[in-house]
């Protein structure tokens, strides 16, 4: 049975929390570049404290997904309001990643240390679930608006098998 | 064949969900039935019942931390992997059970 949920993502990203050209080429520079930018829209209170939690979480294991694709995320007291921000490099950049190729789309999950918010959290179990699907991951890797985007992450398809 | 496990990893917010996805789609894929219970920082979901644990052929552990209610699966073939693996090569994963299932049947 194929279901549609479709997620709302408002609460969580708008086109502010999107770079599709970022210039970064290496991991500590995009990652440097996104938490300035969460701290600047006021996501998170400081930008080197979120960025240490962020490398915290990348030491216990790789957050490279595959597909060009990694979802580094940071669990931080330092996070004021739950966000998914995503940057697309203009170059492949070095990651830790399980199939040993390079990145350039970058998911990062900024969370709320104590959060009452379940929906929040719901909704990024569900982004991270729906990146098993390569034929997805590969969709956003190549797509040219932040609308569109957006679009992709929303449309959740799950129980159907190819 | 059926197919329960858990997927937990040290945040709970992304690889936890990843694993699941990906155990279920290659278990489906290769044609058996699949639960995964997900234990997240949401909580636990698709909590799984006694029958299922009952009826289960194997018990797939995908996780970087200790589990909770694992006494669940005392006298069931558990095989326990990290995260990455599942996520990694679920193909493989299934291909390994299907053989270990086989040969100790």
């Amino acid at each position: 049975m194929m279901q549609k949920e479709k997620l709302d993502l408002k609460e969580l990203m708008n086109e502010h929390t999107i770079n599709l050209h970022s210039r970064a080429d290496s991991k500590m520079e995009v990652l440097k570049e996104m938490v300035s930018k969460l701290e600047s829209i006021g996501s998170v209170s400081d930008a080197s404290s979120f960025l240490k939690d962020v490398y915290a979480r990348e030491k216990e294991g790789f957050t490279g997904i595959g597909s060009s694709i990694a979802i580094p995320h940071g669990k931080s007291e330092s996070v004021i309001k739950n966000t998914i921000m995503i940057y697309r490099t203009n170059q492949p950049i070095e990651w830790e990643t399980l199939d040993d190729l390079p990145v350039r789309v970058i998911i990062l999950l900024a969370v709320k240390i104590e959060d009452q918010n379940n929906l929040h959290l719901k909704m990024l179990a569900s982004i991270a679930g729906s990146l098993a699907d390569e034929a997805r991951c590969e969709r956003i890797t190549k797509v040219e608006s932040k609308q569109k985007l957006i679009q992709i992450l929303e449309q959740n398809e799950e129980g159907e098998d190819q | 064949m059926k197919i329960v496990g858990v997927a937990a990893c040290t945040a709970g917010i992304a690889h936890t969900y990843l694993a699941k996805e990906k155990i279920v789609e290659a278990s489906k894929k290769a044609g058996h039935q699949v639960k995964i219970e997900t234990q997240g920082t949401i909580g636990t979901e698709d909590e799984l019942t006694e029958e299922e644990i009952k009826e289960a052929d194997v018990v797939i552990i995908a996780a970087d931390i200790s589990i909770s209610n694992r006494d669940r699966f005392e006298n069931k073939v558990v095989l326990q992997i990290p995260t990455h693996v599942a996520m990694k090569s679920p193909k493989a994963l299934i291909k390994k059970i299907e053989e270990e299932i086989n040969t100790t049947a």
